[in-house]
């Protein structure tokens, strides 16, 4: 149970470069300009291992959503480097920042953010659109997806016929399907009860044990004990880095 | 190819929201539709007036008493007392480059004890101006009377093709019956020649109502020398000529005009006028209709582009979120343009096509409905333009915020509800 400052924190990542999916250097964001300029962050430092579950913990302020938004390439850095999945991203900006993004995370929502008006099947395949992938082959990797996520038997049906829980399926096959490196997911049971709640996390757990690296944002003490790390943030900085989280296995953990 | 793919899920997607996408092409179709509606008609209506003028026939030389000096205006004038005689007509139809020619004289009589408008004629005006007639034949001789269509309803009960071998007594007045008079009164007042038993020969077609030639149209004849014995009178108000052909106008109208002067001793107490030279007077009216209709066409253009921006820009606004889902789950900027590019050609182009249509046919159906509106008239370039301009509107409206959208940073986008 340490809890370490880890702006320079990860210096002992540095051997393990090969299996980083995550290594970010002093990550700063500053919005606004002039005189009237908020720092939502203050210089992060971290890395994450492949196949790890990190969840990102932080009162609401704190800039979690930020930094959430930075490793997720959704908005880019006032200064830092990162490098996802191998690959320099902090300078990206325009179609290259896109086309990573779309190469590199799988995000899902709390509110899902299906498109309304496509099948589920339409909805998974979406992301592939934009990765130039052949229709067939569309196809057949979001009818694989949506299996996986246990819906093999909702492909046509639209966002209003199906509940949260399955909703929020859709947008998980929908995440995985261009294989990203990351799985970057923000408060995903916000919107659902506790049931099912359950059921979507135990989901994680699943692609959890067959490799994806996972990210969630959440302010819910369940959600984040559900990893094998948490990370704390307060006031734009790295406030705390739990190595794995209480009441998890000693041995489960022990791959970092 | 990706654009295809793109374009592919772009038109499921209009396919898909059709609510949305009929609401986002009516704005389109309505402008269009507008445009299109409101100039044709229009132009119909221009065309009707400008019609009506060269129907009284390309060849007409009118001979009106007055000279056109005289007082510096026109030389039709209601008061002027005229010197034209029948004598005049017979001399003028003697002359080689004139086909034919007839008196008109204009006079109120009361037939079967109603008032009605007489024109006299010569058997020769069917040849001047065609005078359609929904059965019987033109006056020939004394005694006749063609009814106009109005007339004949009048005094037939609404049975007017009954009409013809049917007598009636007709009795004239001194003076012209002044129009709106209640018979009654005009009776009393006016009557003052023997009643004779006109035999009607004919009854004219009905025109079209609201037209110049309604006015020509809705007047009995009968012949000149009739006319002149139920007015009184010994003068016609007016000559009408048909020159031999459109080249020979020129040399109607001269040796009319000497005619006509030598007859009456050198006097200019008349004027001869060419249809071109009636046209001309008239063609102020189309001028100024047509500065009209170019406003019409403009604010029509101006209020269903303002429609188009707004259906448009609340579209995109909607699809801010979407564009923000779009741009996380990879799309570049340009992958969300192209989609909306596509989106709002496709809408403009059916939009304004069904505009198109839906102008077109209410062009066409609204003068049936209303039959004081003449026929449309259709001009192309006027209906691209609305289309053009229309499209054009629709697509940069359609496709200018949505690039704004797509250059947000995704976060931006998803904030949007």
């Amino acid at each position: 149970m340490q809890s370490t400052k880890t702006r320079e924190g990860t210096e002992g990542g540095a051997g393990r470069a090969s299996r980083a999916v995550i290594e970010a250097r002093d990550l700063t964001k500053v919005y606004g300009r002039g005189e009237n300029t908020v720092e939502a962050l203050a210089g992060v430092s971290l890395a994450v291992e492949a196949g790890e579950w990190v969840s990102l913990i932080g009162p609401s302020g704190s800039g979690k959503s930020t930094l959430m938004n930075l490793l997720g390439l959704l908005d880019r850095p006032t200064g830092g480097s990162y490098n996802l999945g191998g690959r320099e991203v902090s300078g990206l900006r325009g179609g290259e920042l896109s086309r990573a993004r779309r190469d590199l995370v799988g995000f899902v929502f709390q509110s899902y953010n299906l498109l309304p008006g496509e099948t589920a099947l339409a909805n998974v395949e979406l992301p592939m659109v934009y990765a130039d992938v052949g229709r067939k082959e569309r196809r057949r990797r979001a009818t694989e997806a949506l299996e996986r996520v246990g819906l093999s038997g909702r492909l046509k049906h639209k966002p209003t016929e199906l509940s949260g829980g399955q909703m929020q399926r859709v947008a998980i096959a929908r995440a995985l399907v261009n294989g990203p490196s990351l799985l970057l997911a923000d408060e995903p049971t916000g919107n659902l009860d506790s049931k099912t709640s359950e059921e979507i996390m135990s989901l994680f757990g699943e692609l959890h044990d067959s490799g994806v690296t996972i990210m969630v944002v959440t302010h819910e003490a369940e959600v984040a004990e559900r990893g094998d790390r948490t990370i704390e943030i307060r006031d734009g900085r790295i406030f705390g880095d739990e190595g794995r989280s209480p009441g998890r296995d000693v041995e489960n953990g022990g791959r970092r | 190819m990706k654009i295809l793919r793109i374009i592919a899920m772009g038109l499921r997607g209009l396919l898909g929201k059709p609510l949305r996408t009929a609401l986002s092409a009516l704005g389109i179709v309505i402008g269009v539709a507008s445009v299109v509606a409101l100039t044709s008609l229009g132009n119909g209506i221009r065309d009707s007036v400008s019609g009506q003028i060269t129907d009284l026939g390309p060849n007409i030389v009118t001979v009106s008493p007055g000279s056109e000096s005289a007082d510096g205006g026109g030389a039709i004038d209601a008061e002027m007392v005229s010197t034209l005689t029948p004598q005049d007509t017979r001399n003028v139809a003697a002359l080689p480059s004139v086909k034919a020619a007839s008196s008109n004289a204009a006079t109120g009589a009361f037939v079967d004890g109603k008032g009605v408008q007489l024109s006299g004629v010569d058997p020769s005006y069917d040849e001047v101006r065609k005078v359609e007639l929904a059965s019987g034949r033109f006056v020939e001789g004394g005694g006749e009377i063609v009814l106009s269509h109005a007339d004949a309803e009048k005094l037939f009960g609404g049975k007017p093709e009954g009409a013809v071998g049917k007598t009636l007594p007709v009795g004239g007045s001194a003076r012209n019956v002044p129009e709106g008079l209640p018979p009654e009164q005009a009776q009393d007042s006016r009557q003052e020649r023997p009643v004779r038993e006109y035999e009607v020969v004919g009854v004219v077609a009905s025109q079209p109502e609201g037209g110049l030639v309604q006015a020509a149209s809705a007047v009995s004849y009968v012949t000149t020398a009739d006319a002149l014995e139920l007015s009184g009178s010994e003068t016609v108000g007016q000559i009408l000529v048909a020159a031999t052909g459109a080249g020979a106008v020129g040399e109607a109208k001269a040796g009319i005009a000497s005619e006509i002067r030598a007859a009456h001793g050198g006097q200019e107490d008349f004027t001869v006028e060419t249809q071109e030279e009636l046209l001309s007077t008239f063609s102020q009216i189309t001028d100024q209709l047509n500065v009209f209709l170019a406003g019409i066409a403009g604010i029509s253009l101006l209020v269903g582009g303002i429609g188009i921006m707004n259906i448009m820009l609340v579209s995109v606004a909607e699809r801010t979120r979407e564009i923000g889902v779009r741009k996380a789950l990879g799309a570049t900027d340009g992958d969300v343009l192209l989609q909306f590019l596509f989106e709002a050609v496709l809408l403009a182009t059916l939009g304004g096509l069904a505009g198109v249509a839906l102008g077109v046919g209410s062009s066409v159906l609204l003068p049936v409905l209303i039959s004081d509106l003449p026929a449309a008239a259709f001009a192309t370039t006027q209906i691209a333009l609305a289309f053009g301009v229309s499209a054009l509107i629709g697509v940069l409206f359609g496709v200018v915020p949505a690039y704004r959208s797509a250059r947000l940073a995704p976060v931006e986008a998803l904030r949007r509800e």
